[in-house]
């Protein structure tokens, strides 16, 4: 099967789902010719037209509420925010309009919208445009939150997230962007909710999101040769949360390491955690333990980024306490 | 300063009770006012809930013992305190027991290679580890851990488990033995003699043992029993929202008879007997792990409808085994209905120290003969049980025939009592 | 609102030379950025000032050392204009220890907080509600400081410019919102993103003078915000000055800069506000070409100085991480 990046996986998903379904359209700051910060859009302003590939000013409130007013309206918009830092500026929009809607009008109304925006440390953009900030709506009802690891679960979950009648905040790693991978050519979706096993193993289970997955798989690897098998399980979608896929994998193992970009504390890797505690708490055979980011923002040194950004070391160094 | 834990008096009646079950261990943190053991007494399992907060020093009796209220049986202290040789001696029976018990697991090895303790003794060890040994009835303290800081775990566990089964301890080897030496039959499980099954057990034999039993049987006749019921069922049940049912009918009949004939409301201890002014009637109660009997009090001073209710809140506690100690003592008879099972008539063992119980069978449509006609009639067979020591069989038949006269001609409660 | 004309006879030849040379400054600091950033050398994201220093610089020479002022994510020249250390700053840059924040802001971040720089800031509007803040503290010490908040035309389309700015109007207070129009939120053209021909009209809405300045030369700056500062000290509360500029580097450096033309570049370049200034300080006689080469060298030196130190600073230990950490 051919190979296409991530980014380039994300524009073929939107462009197949703008030719199919005309209601279909993008609206985000230098989205248009420019392309995004990262991109990702380049080129389809030409093939859609500046109505449907919209440019707006910087105002992130009314670029998440007017989707969601679009969205309400009868559109099916696909809102871009520059970095997921600046969701912060519409946190309002998001958690109390777009998340309530649905309910608070007695399903009466439905808001099929996407909102992407690129997340994560590791470019050295500092404390304003590296944070990982989806466990802050995956503590919102309403929202669904999506964080796919590779080309192909990007093209199928933003296909899935497009033609979901419920709002979708989709998050893209920007160091995932140049990763390269199979993605099948034809429109495919695949279900929201659902994770996937990315390497089967017996001993330890590594539950990690977004980028984590591929350092986790890394690891993996590498363990392999020494012989720990290491199963690598990706939730993809961060809510609602494949919880079986969890419990079932830490029932086989007996052993847990969630690896999560976020800060530590009350971070998504909590949430696992107490998931397979809850529900495979008889299964346990060594402490759970969490990778993720210590409790402060995100440094600009290149030293202090690396220390505060998980890492294979760290990854291995906590499936080696689950070991020994 | 070290605490005491004493086995607490749980019911008026109460003079010992068993430890069913330490529910914390030793080094355990406790807090005021949670559950630290749970004690039975008189059929009923009770939680007992700690005094004081602090650490659990040392247990001096164990499970499965019997101790006579306000003895001691744990200490309570805080870090600094250590248990005092006094105290060591006191305890020194229950350890050796729990040594033996150790030596029985372990004796491959001399000193058992004890698991990492953490911070207050509890043992670390994995979820699974745990889950493991308790399924394969292992002792977690005798085995020895490899898992991160000490901890036991799965493999430890299944390590041990491989070692017992290599190497049976000593009463292990004679059990599995026992029937291919003797050519007995297989056994299919065994279910060890505890709590509430050893009670009725001592119970049951003690009565048959001590009180000589006469049974007596009579035949009643329900078709104006039958007659009261059907009238006041229906409003019985919209008032009160239960079933009036035979059973209410006969209690009701039956404590009056009692306080016409009191010389089988009593019982016999050492060497008087008590003859008691209260009617409160035990009614046996069938439950998952065994039998028991609620006390309807004052069953005499109770209308249909009363006892009806009455019995229906004990029945249901007694199934979901939520009885009070009070609720299951103080009766001074007992009657135990097997009818629902369509047994037409059996006899029962008294409920010491009770002079007798009533054993009732199955209301059945039988052909009598009436005023020269054979009649088919519902008919009904009481049995009473009596302790001959106290009742003579005179007393039992005029009791027995009173009870049967209410039930034939059910108005005349209205004028008795 | 006329476009204000220059009256720079209160200006000294000493105070104009000061502005020279801290023009200067900014473009070769940030020239020698731009190099490192090629190099891989400075991480992440940076936006370079190149092109827009008489703005800072004429505004910053308005204001006693004592006042603050709120920088953007274009913000070096912001630093340097305000009296910022040229070192310091490029060791934050290379994320060094002994950088303006420990090495833990980098550029989109850097604060002289002694120095009365509340700060640069990686979010678009960022500064507004926090430079009224600082404006309020004044307001109510009665310290008679006053408050400089700089930003850019994309801002202006944020919420937060429209909540601060009536705040301030409403309470009267000591800032002055100066909007840097340079023509492009990135590649959003002010044609695009605004339906108005000036930004400085929307101070009709807040009840505020609006003043409109060519933002590239650097005494007319000076002057509309000399005028602002002295309602500010009045207690006549806030002005709104749109300065009219153009940078000359893509918005940071990824920029392709697909949304404009050479042609417009290099039309704008002709609008060099250092040669502008260089050219009348010739004709007014107040320096010479040799005395303009002589401080060129002078300050080109100060930035290798500055360069030097960043690189032979050390890295942070990695218990820094840890410090400034309370929750």
């Amino acid at each position: 099967m051919r190979e296409i990046t991530y980014s380039e996986a994300i524009r073929e998903a939107l462009r197949q789902e703008m030719k199919r379904d005309e209601r279909v359209f993008l609206m985000g700051e230098d989205i248009g010719p420019f392309g995004g910060s990262f991109g990702v859009t380049r080129g389809l302003i030409d093939e859609f037209g500046k109505d449907r590939v919209r440019d707006t000013p910087i105002s992130e409130a009314a670029i998440a509420g007017a989707a969601t007013g679009a969205a309400v309206a009868g559109m099916r918009p696909v809102a871009e925010i520059m970095f997921s830092d600046f969701t912060t500026i519409a946190m309002d929009q998001l958690v109390n309009q777009t998340a309530k809607i649905r309910y608070q009008f007695g399903g009466k109304a439905r808001v099929p919208m996407v909102l992407r925006t690129p997340t994560g440390a590791g470019t050295g953009a500092a404390a304003q445009h590296s944070q990982t900030v989806y466990n802050w709506f995956v503590h919102v009802p309403g929202l669904i939150v999506v964080a796919p690891s590779t080309p192909r679960d990007a093209k199928g979950f933003l296909i899935s997230a497009i033609r979901n009648d419920n709002p979708v905040l989709f998050f893209e790693h920007k160091l995932l962007y140049s990763f390269k991978g199979e993605v099948p050519e034809e429109e495919y979706t695949i279900p929201l909710g659902v994770g996937e096993v990315k390497r089967e193993g017996k001993d330890v289970t590594v539950f990690a999101t977004s980028i984590m997955v591929h350092k986790a798989l890394k690891v993996a690897e590498e363990l392999d040769e020494e012989g720990i098998s290491v199963e690598v399980v990706d939730p993809r979608t961060l809510k609602p949360l494949d919880e079986e896929i969890l419990i079932q994998s830490v029932r086989k193992t007996s052993r847990l390491v969630v690896v999560d970009e976020g800060p530590r504390s009350g971070g998504f890797a909590a949430e696992a955690v107490a998931i397979a505690v809850e529900g495979a708490f008889d299964y346990l055979d060594a402490p759970v333990q969490r990778v993720a980011a210590p409790d402060t923002p995100v440094p600009y040194s290149l030293p202090l980024e690396k220390a505060y950004i998980p890492d294979e070391g760290k990854i291995r160094a906590a499936i080696q306490r689950t070991l020994k | 300063m070290l605490k005491e834990v004493i086995m607490p008096q749980l019911g008026l009646t109460m003079t010992t009770g068993t430890i069913q079950k330490w529910l914390k261990k030793e080094g355990d943190q406790l807090e005021k006012g949670e559950p630290i053991l749970e004690v039975m007494t008189d059929k009923v399992t009770m939680e007992v809930e700690s005094f004081d907060s602090g650490i659990l020093k040392k247990i001096v009796a164990r499970e499965g013992e019997e101790i006579p209220v306000t003895q001691v049986i744990a200490y309570i202290g805080d870090e600094k305190d250590e248990p005092s040789p006094e105290l060591i001696a006191r305890a020194t029976e229950a350890k050796a027991a729990l040594a033996s018990e150790a030596a029985a697991v372990a004796e491959p090895q001399k000193e058992p290679a004890l698991a990492e303790e953490e911070e207050g003794g509890r043992i670390k060890a994995s979820p699974l580890a745990r889950r493991l040994a308790q399924e394969k009835g292992l002792d977690l303290r005798l085995i020895k851990g490899s898992g991160p800081g000490g901890r036991i775990t799965k493999e430890d566990v299944l390590k041990a488990a491989e070692e017992k089964e290599r190497r049976p301890a000593p009463a292990e080897a004679a059990r599995v033995a026992a029937p291919q030496i003797a050519g007995a039959p297989q056994v299919a499980e065994v279910i060890p003699l505890t709590g509430l099954r050893k009670i009725i057990a001592e119970r049951l034999s003690e009565s048959f043992r001590n009180a000589p039993h006469i049974v007596i049987t009579m035949q009643v006749d329900m078709t104006q029993a039958q007659v009261l019921r059907d009238s006041l069922l229906f409003l019985v049940e919209e008032k009160w929202g239960v079933r009036l049912s035979y059973t209410d009918i006969i209690l009701k009949a039956t404590a009056l008879a009692l306080k016409e004939y009191p010389g089988l409301n009593s019982s016999l201890v050492g060497e008087e007997i008590k003859i008691y002014q209260d009617i409160n009637i035990g009614l046996a109660v069938a439950i998952p792990d065994g039998l028991i009997v609620p006390t309807i009090f004052g069953t005499d001073g109770l209308s249909l409808s009363e006892i009806a209710r009455k019995r229906e809140e004990l029945v249901k506690k007694a199934r979901e085994g939520s009885l009070s100690l009070d609720e299951v003592g103080g009766g001074t008879f007992t009657m135990s209905n097997l009818g629902m099972y369509g047994v037409e008539s059996f006899s029962a063992i008294i409920n010491p120290p009770q002079a007798a119980i009533l054993a009732v069978g199955a209301i059945e449509e039988k052909a009598v003969v009436r005023e020269g006609q054979i009649v088919i009639r519902p008919q009904l067979t009481l049995s009473l049980s009596a302790d001959h020591r106290m009742v003579d069989g005179a007393l039992a038949a005029q009791f027995l025939a009173r009870v049967r006269e209410l039930l034939e001609s059910p108005y005349l409660m209205l004028i008795s009592g | 609102m006329a476009v204000t004309k220059p009256a720079e006879k209160t200006l000294t030849r000493e105070k104009k030379l000061e502005m020279l040379r801290t023009m200067l400054k900014i473009r070769h600091f940030e020239s020698r950025v731009d190099e490192f950033f090629q190099r891989g050398m400075v991480r992440g994201t940076t936006h370079l000032y190149i092109g827009e220093e008489a703005t800072a610089t004429g505004a910053c020479a308005a204001i006693e050392p004592t006042d603050y002022i709120t920088s953007t994510h274009r913000g070096h020249g912001h630093c340097i204009a305000k009296g910022g250390e040229l070192p310091k700053m490029m060791a934050e840059l290379f994320g060094k220890e002994t950088g303006y924040c420990r090495g833990k802001g980098g550029s989109m971040h850097i604060a002289d907080v002694d120095a009365g720089n509340l700060g640069a800031n990686g979010v678009v509007g960022g500064g507004l509600a926090i430079a009224t803040g600082a404006a309020l503290a004044c307001a109510m010490r009665k310290d008679g400081r006053v408050v400089l908040c700089f930003f850019g035309d994309g801002a202006t389309n944020q919420g937060v410019f429209h909540e601060a700015v009536n705040l301030a109007s409403v309470w009267k207070l000591p800032i002055i919102y100066i909007c840097e129009n340079n023509q492009y939120a990135i590649s959003t053209s002010v044609k695009t993103a605004f339906n108005i021909e000036n930004i400085a009209d929307r101070s009709v809405s807040y009840g505020i003078p609006g003043v409109i300045v060519d933002g590239n030369d650097v005494t007319s700056v000076y002057d509309a915000v000399s005028e602002a500062v002295k309602r500010c000290r009045q207690g006549e509360g806030p002005t709104l000055i749109e300065c009219k500029t153009y940078r000359w580097r893509g918005h940071s450096k990824s920029d392709i800069q697909i949304y404009r033309t050479k042609e417009e570049v290099e039309e704008w370049k002709k609008k060099c506000p250092i040669q502008r200034f260089k050219k009348r300080l010739i004709q007014e006689n107040l320096l010479t070409e040799e005395e303009f080469e002589a401080m060129d060298k002078e300050v080109e030196e100060a930035v290798e100085e500055a360069v030097k130190f960043a690189l032979d600073s050390p890295y942070p230990e990695e218990e820094e991480l840890f410090e400034d950490v309370y929750a």
